[in-house]
């Protein structure tokens, strides 16, 4: 098998891999970067609305504020240290980004220019701020450019169109290194690096009615779970309130932010009854679940009812064109509407894993292990929304996305820093690293009754029908047992095309691997969480129970269980937002 | 064309974006049988292009310098106004 050395590897070429590639190769490491598509083509390009930092431009802003109200967003689910040094580290990684070129919009006056976005507030919950630092409405686009330019810069080395496949560990734990499949020519590979960081992104293609790009199937988690490490709060996804009916594609929050804001079958402004105070720019859960309600209890637009309205025609065609012209396109281009002139037809759509890889505030991967719940596993790393670090908690804040893959992609490119300086030759490789690898691919290429785009459908349809915006004991079990009968169809699965150039039948076969360990943790942790909170909505047990469940879930393959570890209540300096009703 | 080249340009066809995901796989699942050499190579070229790039030439419809490529922009357009996806 082709091996190549590297002191640290990036399997990921999105925001947070690029922008921990960065930290090392400037320190004049060699840096590998694995990316299933060519970087500039990962999902961060889809971020439209911006990144959150309390600069103050428009208005008074304190970055304790931004500190409140993604603890009160997350449903007090986040730990709260890793909340405190996002937030603080905010406005130094904007203006880094700044200063590296990224082409922010600019206000009169020539400071960046910042946009309200929902579940912002100015004194710890009074009236809302204007935090998100956005570039027109293609701010992910400006940011992945803008660190992918650096890092050509920097001479961190790419490898386009290779499939990252199973994390290498030694006896002891330590992490070796990816193997991985040059899609191209079908040869595998084995990357070998004394730090791996995961920085895989999301997996939302795990659901039928998704805003994410094809490629988010999350293949950093499948290899997590693969290497017998769990996965923590899987059961929290956000739906993000306005995708365009049917299609899926995201109308950015932004459009509510300048002033947009949503009808119902009878031109009511429904946001009204459901959080009175923040309206249209409650949280993004809060709103999701008010227009799931709208839709459900037959208020909804359309001949079949199934969507609520987005109304902006009232800020006239100038400002539309010059804050939102994205939005315009993609609403004339896929919901056959321009907005300057009639409301877009939107409905929830899986939008955002909050749970993930669990982290500490370096990125590092941490575990239960003999001495504590969470023991760092040496030598990886994951950054990014394949990440738990958990600053997300319950329910993401919009705009904070971008400014966590930045903040924590920049302190896991410290910390590696740190350990390849304290690890200067690589540790032995076991003889079998590969095998397991190996034995997957061998898997595919055996013929089979059984097609993976039929089952890839029938996982989609099964999470979105089982797994939605409102959850149950039944409806969870339901799904439990439809994906039980899943893996025994992907059992008997087999491909028709056995060549080994661009085979790119087999990338989706082991996409879906990946996809279906995704449904079990997400399908499992649910269950277990009886109770509600943030983005986790069970009708059969519609209170938050902070008594039984302020805690992190912990998933594990093996035996399909469900361990928890405490949430961390106690920020870095600041004194501890207390639980209390989440009111907007 | 051989099989090869046809799924490279395929996988070529999964973009960052959602919206471009669908319509670029969309009309290369449709047309890549009937697409002429010349038409293909212009098709490759495309992909090449940023997300963005694409978005933008696809709303503004301005004239390129590239015939070959603006020729496949209208007709991605046409492919478009003619096939509002539903997510495959």
């Amino acid at each position: 098998m082709n091996l190549r050395r590297f002191d640290a590897l990036i399997v990921g070429g999105g925001g947070a891999g690029l922008r921990a590639a960065l930290q090392l190769a400037r320190s004049g490491y060699k840096v590998a970067v694995v990316s299933k598509v060519f970087p500039t083509r990962s999902h961060t390009v889809s971020a439209q609305g911006g990144i959150t930092a309390a600069l103050g431009n428009v208005d008074d802003d304190r970055w304790e504020w931004h500190f409140y109200d993604t603890v009160k967003g997350g449903d007090w689910l986040g730990d709260q240290d890793a909340i405190e040094f996002m937030c603080r580290e905010a406005a130094s990684a904007v203006y880094e980004l700044e200063h590296m070129g990224l082409p922010f919009s600019r206000l009169a006056g020539g400071k960046i220019y910042q946009r309200p976005f929902g579940g912002q507030s100015k004194n710890f919950g009074g009236e809302q701020a204007t935090r998100t630092c956005a570039a027109a409405d293609r701010t992910g686009h400006a940011l992945l450019h803008t660190l992918y330019q650096q890092n050509l810069a920097a001479r961190t080395q790419f490898f386009d169109e290779v499939f990252a496949l199973d994390l290498v560990r030694d006896a002891e734990g330590y992490c070796l290194g990816v193997t991985a499949l040059d899609i191209e020519t079908g040869e595998p590979l084995l990357i070998e690096a004394r730090a791996t960081l995961l920085a895989t992104g999301g997996a939302g293609r795990v659901f039928w009615n998704s805003s994410n790009a094809m490629i988010n199937t999350g293949d950093g988690l499948g290899m997590v779970l693969r290497a017998g490490l769990p996965l923590q709060d899987m059961e929290f996804w956000q739906f993000h309130p306005t995708g365009i009916a049917g299609v899926g594609c995201l109308i950015t929050e932004g459009v509510r932010g300048e002033g947009g804001y949503l009808l119902n079958r009878h031109g009511e402004r429904f946001m009204e009854r459901y959080a009175p105070h923040a309206r249209d720019l409650a949280g993004r859960d809060v709103v999701a679940r008010a227009i799931a309600i709208e839709i459900a209890e037959g208020r909804g637009c359309g001949p079949h009812g199934d969507y609520v309205e987005a109304k902006l025609d009232h800020l006239g065609a100038a400002v539309i064109a010059e804050k939102l012209p994205g939005i315009r396109d993609l609403s004339i281009r896929f919901a056959g509407v321009d907005p300057a002139k009639s409301p877009i037809p939107v409905a929830p759509t899986a939008h955002y894993m909050m749970g993930g890889i669990p982290t500490n505030l370096h990125g590092q991967v941490v575990a239960p292990a003999r001495f504590g719940p969470e023991e760092p596993v040496p030598g990886l790393y994951a950054v990014g929304e394949c990440a738990c670090v958990s600053v997300h908690g319950a329910n993401r804040l919009g705009g904070n996305s971008l400014l966590d893959l930045v903040v924590f992609g920049r302190a896991a490119g410290k910390h590696m820093l740190e350990t390849l300086r304290e690890n200067p030759y690589p540790r032995p490789m076991p003889a079998d690293a590969a095998a397991a690898s190996l034995a997957r691919l061998a898997r595919w290429a055996q013929p089979g009754s059984e097609r993976v785009a039929a089952i890839t459908d029938a996982l989609r349809r099964t999470m979105q029908t089982h797994c939605g915006v409102f959850r149950t004991e039944a409806t969870l079990r339901a799904g439990l047992a439809e994906l039980d009968r899943l893996e025994a169809r992907l059992a008997q699965a087999g491909l028709t095309d056995s060549s080994r150039v661009f085979n790119t039948a087999r990338i989706e076969a082991l996409e879906l691997e990946n996809l279906m360990a995704v449904a079990r943790a997400t399908l499992v942790s649910a269950l277990a969480r009886t109770e509600s909170r943030g983005a986790h909505t069970r009708e059969d047990h519609p209170q938050r129970d902070d008594a039984r469940w302020l805690k992190h879930s912990l998933y594990s393959r093996a035996g399909d269980a469900v361990d928890a570890k405490p949430v961390r209540l106690k920020p870095l300096t600041l004194e501890s937002v207390k639980p209390e009703k989440r009111v907007y | 064309m051989s099989d090869g080249a046809a799924d490279r340009i395929a996988w070529r066809c999964r973009r960052g974006m959602l919206e471009l995901d669908l319509l670029l796989g969309g009309f290369w699942a449709a047309r890549r049988a009937t697409l002429q050499p010349d038409e293909t190579a212009a098709f490759e070229r495309l992909l090449g292009l940023s997300d963005r790039e694409i978005a933008d030439r696809l709303q503004a419809g301005e004239p390129q310098s590239d015939a070959e490529l603006e020729t496949l922009f209208d007709c991605l357009r046409r492919f478009e106004a003619q096939n509002i996806q539903d997510p495959p």
